[in-house]
């Protein structure tokens, strides 16, 4: 603890300037290097940068929570266990995400540098998404991320199916964006703060005005729901993860859906968190369960009929953003109105990024020769062509399924276990709808493992393999850390338990600073136990 | 608080046993994944290796225990796998006395059997995938025995299952062989269902852990057993024979027995390995294991006894009139388990251990000697196709002729010893107040005497007489030098391992002091359970007995296969038809069983699979997907507009929603 008092602003927000460094070294390095060179290297070096970030990550999370002495910073970033643990996260997809491409832009004939630059600034925006403390922070960094992902999204220029997803994605994410500034423009004229914490305070005064509240609330949502493509706010989501290259829906699929439940989990549960406003006056978490729902029917039943890879992974991740949703009801309110989160939330977006990953990686892999079209030809008879893919496949197909043994299964029991305890059984038909779709996507998902098990190879159109052993690389350590968290989950459930268990901290941190430099860590403290140290701002 | 301190002791931190467990998994790894780039020679190297070098560490570390204060254990956790409310369960494992026997045998026996292995699959293709299995399966059986809970006991239990699977249907391609590897995976189904359901039972009943040792005699399955024999008796019951109904399974106990002799698809030194020496065994194992729970239940213990001894007669009736040399093991294998389960019900714990042990060594031995012949003649399994062969594999005669000796019972050979333990406890040992089960003497000693008479029928037509199968093959029949060796050490094993536990009478019952920690107080004491006879005189008219029996078996098989020379059966009567045909019980299982099964299963996916599901929900939704999709065309052709509109739309809705319907 002592030396959390001394860690320097730099130290604490380094992981976010290493990221940002090595998005600038590949950025100059793809300028100075001739056109026609192989630029995969610096897939390995944003990769060595992202395990870098990681390791500062691992090193901030024992000190964790820390406090930024800037006052600034201080209000505009929240370096807390929830951040730390979510970058993580970002940061292990980001970091597989990229030794996909290696080799695959390559077989796209999609090689530029500026790609990894591209990526590098994507995770940026991600992890400062995550540990943003205010609205105009979280803006900035969702802009960051997303300006990011439309350009990789339309990387394969030559395509008009990757340029076409790439425009659709634009367009409907500057209206999502616009409907965010929208909310937190609402927020500001009802509470008059744009800190989280701040809008909180504001909004238990009687003087809130709660219709103008209500309406921002409702923008932030319908911004929410697009960004982690919730239905109705889904359709773009085939096509953009259809056209795009498939190591940037792989980043699509992890990286921007953590950031954006991170971020939004976030907002929602400390600026709105309040249990009179969660289910009463700002009904957010009412209008989550119904959305839940949906999603989940409406990705699960169209995943039924896909016959594409790409397309049947999409709407698979339009279905559990549906669970995801679920760890939001969970979250329990202590007596003075904080909130936290279990370990559910973190834990299956974990689990969810490797199974993702894994997935992605192999529809890369089959996807040699330019293959844009990953359907069932594409990879019918894979376990005899190359065992090794078709059993990553297969892991990665039973743990989306939740079948045990995979950190998928662990993921889902946590979530649905929460449910049931944070509402006291009030949710219990919520879980039951649960339980309902994941059965239904049995049919799907064990479908692709009975094609690329038990089909043969179609003779007239070979299985086209990008070769590649940084992509089987990427794609085997995800399968692998898929079992690994299945089978040993006790140590990632804690770390996620101490995550969500640290959002309850940051309101009374954020109460305890007379001055900044006044600064203190209660590493140890539990939720409860912070209470404010000195007087109110 | 219930009184189980008397099965408390200390444990002792052990930083070798998870290498003991890993190494085999290590070599599994290696040769499985990278096998096929390997030269047959790293192949054996990494394959053999793991399993000698697991031996010799265990052989260090059962020294290490023999040092320590008596009852005291070695063990290691590695990690919490999982906590329930106030269960944890933990990945540990422990090194007692009792595990210690079984990993000698498992770790001694199988390290023979890998390197036999070398030379029998020596020129087969599938020779990588196979160590890789057998590795596995050392891996699975390490589990099972080391395992300090129930739930990792489970593990190994069903990983053993897998690998037995795997290895029967080894050579998958012919038919036959895959669905013999099919019949024990579905039919161990059977007993593992029943095997976790006792678990979930155990689990709502525990006191936060399943350990089979509990802490300071607190906690753990212990205390749980206790509790429940005092407070529900019925259940305890129920739960032993749930147990029971697993280890008929893994067994080869009546009802659930026919996979075994199916099970010798596969390739002979997993016949050994497996099927004989250790993984049949479980079952006796995890009922010594769970000895504070079945010594409980008088009614668990009288169905296991019975059923063992039933078992053992069936199973030696049929062994009488087979004419393949591994079926003949086979049921030879499932009759002796059946003495086993015998010493279980009536209360000879320590009988059981010691009979597995050195039916580990002589079966072992058997298997493999039958190995060395079908190698010899070319994968010929008919013993009316044999005769003579002395000539030809002399050390594979005399290793099998000195196992034959031992299983039969012949006095100082091993099997002598612990068949004679077996039969003791039968008809003496009883519970305050009830008397010994006779019934179970007297079927076990017609089956010791079927036993004798088919192990001899079966060395005289191989190895004996005259030759009768075809020129070619005779000319070209041999021994592997490097397949003898496992042979000489498990025949000699099978001739001096007996003497670990001598006569009681003697009071040099080593392997009973050894084991004394484990099952001392079921016999004396105030928690005493059993009382078995100390008279010296009953035990000497018993052992006579059975010996005049062994011999009788062994001068009846001379004479019809020597003497008169028989090689087929000596008559044609209906008995011997219904013998020849395993009492028809394959097929009462077809007829009760797997028809009606497969009738619903048929219906099932004619009917609610072909059309309910795949009909109704599948084409069903993909055609109400088809249709709401041409109406909702528009919005999902690609047109960003139209999504746009949808978000307008959701928004709206939420809006409504919020303000009218909240």
């Amino acid at each position: 603890m002592q030396a959390a008092t001394t860690t320097s602003d730099l130290a604490i927000i380094s992981p976010l300037f290493i990221v940002c460094a090595m998005g600038l070294v590949a950025l100059l390095v793809a300028v100075f290097t001739p056109k026609d060179s192989f630029k995969g290297w610096l897939g390995y070096v944003v990769a060595f940068g992202f395990a870098l970030a990681l390791v500062a990550v691992v090193w901030l999370w024992k000190q964790a929570p820390l406090t930024l002495s800037n006052e600034s910073l201080f209000f505009a970033l929240s370096v807390d266990h929830f951040g730390l643990g979510l970058t993580a996260v970002i940061l292990i997809g980001g970091l597989l995400a990229a030794l996909t491409a290696v080799d695959y832009l390559p077989s796209q004939r999609s090689d530029h540098g500026e790609y990894y630059a591209l990526v590098a600034f994507a995770v940026l925006g991600m992890m400062a998404m995550v540990m943003s403390a205010d609205m105009l922070t979280f803006f900035v960094a969702l802009e960051l991320m997303s300006i990011s992902v439309y350009v990789l999204a339309g990387f394969k220029r030559q395509s008009a199916f990757s340029t076409e997803a790439a425009m659709k994605y634009f367009v409907t994410g500057s209206f999502a964006s616009a409907l965010l500034l929208l909310g937190i423009a609402f927020t500001y004229g009802a509470t008059g703060s744009i800190r989280f914490t701040e809008i909180a305070e504001a909004l238990a005064s009687p003087q809130a005005s709660l219709p103008i509240a209500q309406f921002g609330v409702v923008m932030l949502l319908a911004a929410f729901f697009f960004k982690v493509a919730a239905a109705p706010f889904h359709m773009w989501t085939p096509d953009v993860y259809e056209g795009a290259p498939t190591s940037v829906t792989a980043l699509m699929a992890t990286g921007v859906k953590v950031a954006a439940f991170g971020g939004f989990a976030r907002m929602f549960l400390t600026a709105f968190g309040d249990a009179r406003f969660r289910t009463g006056d700002l009904p957010w978490e009412t209008i989550i369960a119904i959305v839940a729902v949906a999603s989940m029917f409406a990705g699960n039943l169209m995943a039924l009929a896909q016959k594409n890879l790409k397309r049947m992974l999409a709407y698979s991740a339009i279905a559990h953003t549906g669970y995801i949703m679920l760890a939001m009801l969970a979250a329990p309110t202590s007596g003075d109105g904080t909130v936290w989160l279990g370990p559910g939330l973190i834990f299956y977006l974990l689990g969810y990024t490797l199974a993702s990953i894994a997935a992605f990686g192999v529809a890369s892999v089959v996807s040699g020769n330019d293959v844009e079209d990953v359907n069932e030809v594409a990879y019918a008879g894979l376990a005899k062509r190359s065992p090794a893919h078709a059993l990553i496949l297969a892991v990665a197909m039973l743990s989306l399924l939740g079948i045990p043994l995979t950190a998928g299964f662990i993921g889902k029991l946590t979530i649905f276990a929460e449910v049931l305890d944070g509402s006291h059984n009030e949710y219990l038909w919520i879980v039951v709808v649960a339980v309902i779709n994941s059965i239904i996507s049995a049919f799907y998902y064990l479908r692709v493992i009975l094609v690329a098990y038990m089909r043969d190879e179609a003779a007239e159109r070979p299985i086209q393999l990008v070769s590649s052993r940084s992509l089987t690389l990427a794609a085997g350590l995800a399968a692998f850390l898929t079992l690994v968290v299945g089978l040993v989950p006790s140590r990632a459930l804690m770390a996620s338990g101490k995550a969500g268990g640290s959002l309850a901290d940051s309101k009374a941190r954020a109460a305890s600073t007379a001055t900044v430099n006044d600064v203190h860590t209660e590493a140890d403290a539990p939720a409860t136990a912070s209470a404010p140290k000195a007087t109110k701002l | 608080m219930n009184e189980v301190e008397h099965l408390a002791h200390a444990a002792h931190e052990s930083s070798l046993l998870p290498w003991i467990i890993l190494l085999p998994l290590l070599g599994a790894i290696l040769n499985g994944l990278f096998g096929k780039r390997y030269s047959q020679k790293t192949v054996s190297l990494i394959g053999v290796g793991s399993v000698v070098t697991a031996f010799v560490l265990s052989t260090l570390e059962v020294i290490r225990l023999a040092g320590l204060p008596e009852g005291d254990y070695l063990s290691v956790d590695l990690w919490r796998w999982f906590s329930a409310g106030e269960l944890n369960v933990e990945l540990s494992f422990m090194i007692d006395r009792l595990s210690a026997i079984m990993l000698m045998v498992v770790t001694g026996v199988g390290s023979l059997i890998h390197v036999f292995s070398t030379g029998y699959m020596k020129t087969d293709e599938g020779y990588a995938r196979y160590f890789a299995y057998l590795n596995l399966f050392m891996f699975s059986m390490l589990l099972l025995i080391l395992g300090k809970n129930l739930l990792v006991l489970f593990v190994g239990w069903e990983g053993v299952g897998l690998c037995s699977y795997l290895l029967i249907g080894f050579w998958f391609s012919d038919m036959e062989k895959a669905e013999a590897g099919q019949k024990a995976f579905i039919t161990n189904r059977v007993g593992d269902l029943a095997f976790l359901i006792g678990t979930f039972i155990l689990l709502f009943y525990s006191y936060g852990s399943l350990d089979f040792v509990g802490v300071g005699g607190a906690g753990g399955l212990p205390q749980t057993a206790a509790y429940l024999g005092d407070k529900a008796p019925g259940m305890l019951t129920l739960v032993c024979i749930l147990f029971f109904i697993g280890a008929t399974g893994k067994s080869a106990q009546i009802p659930l027995y026919v996979w075994l002799p199916d099970a010798m698809a596969g390739p002979t030194p997993v016949s050994a390995l497996i099927h004989a020496a250790t993984m049949v065994t479980a079952g006796v194992y995890m009922m010594a294991r769970l000895n504070f729970m079945f010594a409980l239940s008088d009614v668990a213990m009288t169905v296991v006894a019975v059923v063992g001894a039933l078992t053992a007669l069936f199973a030696a009736t049929i062994g009488l009139v087979q004419n393949d040399i591994k079926k003949v093991l086979a049921y030879s294998t499932v009759s002796q388990i059946g003495f086993m389960v015998v010493s279980v019900g009536v209360g000879g714990f320590v009988g059981a251990i010691f009979h597995l042990m050195t039916h580990a060594f002589f079966k072992a031995c058997l298997f493999l000697g039958s190995g060395s012949v079908i190698h010899a003649l070319h994968h010929e399994q008919d013993i009316r196709k044999m005769g003579g062969l002395k000539a030809k594999l002399p050390v594979t005669r005399w290793t099998f002729l000195i196992s034959c000796l031992a299983i039969a019972g012949i006095p100082f050979f091993a099997g002598f010893f612990s068949k004679d333990e077996i039969l003791f406890f039968a008809a003496t040992a009883h519970r305050e107040g009830s008397n010994p089960m006779l019934f179970v003497y007297i079927v076990s000693v017609v089956a010791a005497l079927c036993t004798a008479f088919y192990m001899f029928r079966l060395y005289f037509l191989t190895f004996e007489g005259k030759y009768r199968g075809d020129k070619h093959t005779w000319d070209h029949a041999h021994e592997e030098p490097v397949m003898n060796w496992p042979l000489i050490v498990l025949a000699g094993l099978a001739t001096v391992g007996g003497f670990v536990g001598l006569p009681h009478f003697l009071h040099a019952h080593a392997l009973e002091g050894w084991l004394e920690p484990i099952f001392g107080w079921l016999y004396e004491g105030e928690h005493a359970i059993f009382h078995v006879s100390h008279s010296a005189g009953l035990e000497i008219a018993l052992m006579l007995g059975s010996v005049l029996i062994a011999l009788l078996g062994i001068a009846f098989a001379w004479r019809l296969y020597m003497r008169e020379k028989l090689p087929e059966a000596p008559v044609d009567a209906w008995w011997h038809k219904l013998l020849m045909n395993k009492y028809y019980v394959d097929e009462f299982y077809d007829a009760v069983l797997v028809r009606p099964l497969r009738a619903t299963a048929s219906f099932c996916h004619r009917v609610v699979d072909v059309r309910i599901i795949d009909g109704l929900f599948v084409r069903g939704s993909a055609r109400l997907v088809g249709a709401v999709g041409d109406g909702l065309r528009f919005f999902q052709n690609g047109d960003v507009q139209a999504y746009v509109t949808a978000i307008v739309v959701g928004i709206a809705a939420i809006l409504v929603v919020v303000e009218y319907l909240l």
